[in-house]
């Protein structure tokens, strides 16, 4: 190793002593790169360091959009509707990777509605980005995105995560006719009203508890899970539905939660394992086992 | 595997037979490495697989840098892979963190030559570790600090200046 380091190099004797502004002098990407390891907030910050950096931070192909730091909520949207002007008019538009929301203020106990987000998702789905998350979400009601037309339609998407958001039977139904290459969603703290979950496209399914009981359906009905191509599924909690795996043959990892409210009775639990008979990785958790062990022990 | 011309030579170090590749540098110094460790450079890799005689050239990096380039190269193809989760493992995780940040305790124009090299050379784990280097630089210092630090040259008027501030009134605090 040491070999090889020696070997016959004559390090270089330049020293630059009154070395010019060297960074400013990195091509743009080199300073995106850098910007990346850096929070939006501090990338927007380089603005004011000269017109070499202004608006640089905006050509960004991967936003992350985290209110945990901001003053308030008014500032963050403000924020979050500046940052999206100044990238709407670059001189030459920049795609977007990925595109993720946090809500959740840590000064501020302020919320946003789906009405907020709305056009910040069309924004990134119209710069074809290929993930897509609200990944926090704080507020009195589940974000609703009733009344607004289904806004995920995109020929790039691949990953959507969402927390906090009311998934009924429409959009589950859009999600599946609209989104040709989806293959990830993760649905976090969702209120689960739907009743069928369909897709040929999804590989990896996860939905975890919904956090509040005025969110649960009013009433117990079956959930569809008809996913031939889903090759991992998670399944926590799902209040007043009783999960039925219709076609699920391809799945390989499964972790289910077997709560009392989503299944209620052996006979869901029975069919659920014969539709995993491919699955390679299982793992069940049932509180009510637990209790059961605690109570024998 | 294709054998390729570019290959120099076999060497015993270390007790394994290992292939070697000569690197040049723009100012024409050689370097021997070890095939696994130049092939952290994509760009290298390429070049290994089009084979060629006499070493292969990189006239965009001087040797003082691909002096650095290959101390990061070597330690990070050294690692063996042990069991994951395994107390050697994480031990070496740990050698491997503090080797990066000691290679880091250059002055900026070195940084960015790295930068730079990084970048020509495709060798990612070294481009992040740079360019993160620069980020925690830039973090939690005011627009001021960052120019004196970088030495940029603020070329705003002073009314460019007001507004900007103004737009961005609310968000730095």
């Amino acid at each position: 190793m040491k070999q090889a380091l020696r070997g016959t190099a004559i390090p270089g004797s330049s020293s630059q002593k009154s070395a010019p502004d060297r960074i400013s002098a990195l091509p743009d990407e080199l300073l995106l790169h850098v910007m990346y390891f850096l929070t939006l907030q501090e990338a927007a910050q380089t603005s004011l360091l000269s017109r070499r950096w202004q608006n640089l931070w905006a050509s960004l192909m991967w936003l992350n959009f985290d209110a945990a730091k901001f003053s308030s909520m008014r500032t963050y949207r403000k924020f979050v509707n500046n940052a999206l002007l100044i990238r709407s008019s670059l001189p030459v538009p920049v795609p977007l990777d990925a595109f993720w929301i946090s809500a959740e203020c840590d000064n501020s106990d302020d919320s946003l509605d789906y009405s907020d987000m709305h056009p910040w998702i069309r924004h990134a789905l119209n710069s074809k980005a290929w993930a897509i998350g609200i990944l926090k979400h704080f507020g009195p009601k589940p974000l609703s995105m009733q009344g607004y037309p289904f806004p995920f339609t995109s020929v790039y998407l691949k990953i959507l995560g969402l927390c906090h958001c009311s998934i009924d039977d429409w959009f589950a139904q859009n999600l599946s006719s609209c989104c040709p290459l989806l293959d990830d969603l993760d649905l976090m703290s969702c209120a689960i009203h739907a009743t069928m979950f369909s897709s040929t496209t999804l590989k990896s399914l996860a939905i975890t508890s919904t956090q509040t009981e005025k969110d649960f359906p009013i009433e117990f009905q079956y959930l569809v899970i008809n996913m031939p191509n889903l090759v991992s599924l998670s399944l926590e909690e799902i209040p007043r539905r009783n999960i039925h795996l219709m076609d699920v043959s391809s799945v390989k990892t499964v972790s289910i939660y077997l709560y009392s409210l989503s299944f209620s009775n052996s006979q869901v639990q029975c069919s659920i394992l014969s539709a995993l008979s491919n699955a390679n990785s299982l793992t069940l958790v049932s509180p009510s086992v637990y209790e059961d062990v605690c109570y024998l022990l | 595997m294709a054998a390729a011309d570019s290959c120099d030579g076999i060497s015993t170090s270390g007790g394994g037979w290992e292939k070697t590749v000569t690197l040049v540098s723009s100012d024409d110094a050689r370097f021997e490495v070890r095939e696994a460790a130049a092939s952290l450079s994509q760009t290298v890799r390429r070049m290994i697989r089009a084979g060629g005689d006499g070493g292969i050239p990189l006239p965009k990096v001087d040797a003082r840098t691909l002096s650095t380039v290959l101390e990061y190269c070597n330690k990070h193809a050294a690692v063996p892979a042990p069991a994951p989760e395994s107390s050697s493992a994480e031990a070496a995780a740990v050698d491997l963190e503090w080797f990066d940040k000691e290679l880091m305790h250059v002055d900026l124009a070195t940084l960015c030559s790295l930068i730079r090299a990084a970048d020509y050379l495709e060798v990612a784990g070294l481009l992040d570790l740079t360019c993160k280097t620069v980020a925690d630089m830039i973090k939690s210092k005011t627009a001021e600090e960052i120019r004196q630090m970088f030495g940029i040259q603020n070329d705003f008027t002073p009314e460019e200046e007001e507004q900007l501030s103004r737009e961005n009134a609310g968000v730095f605090e």
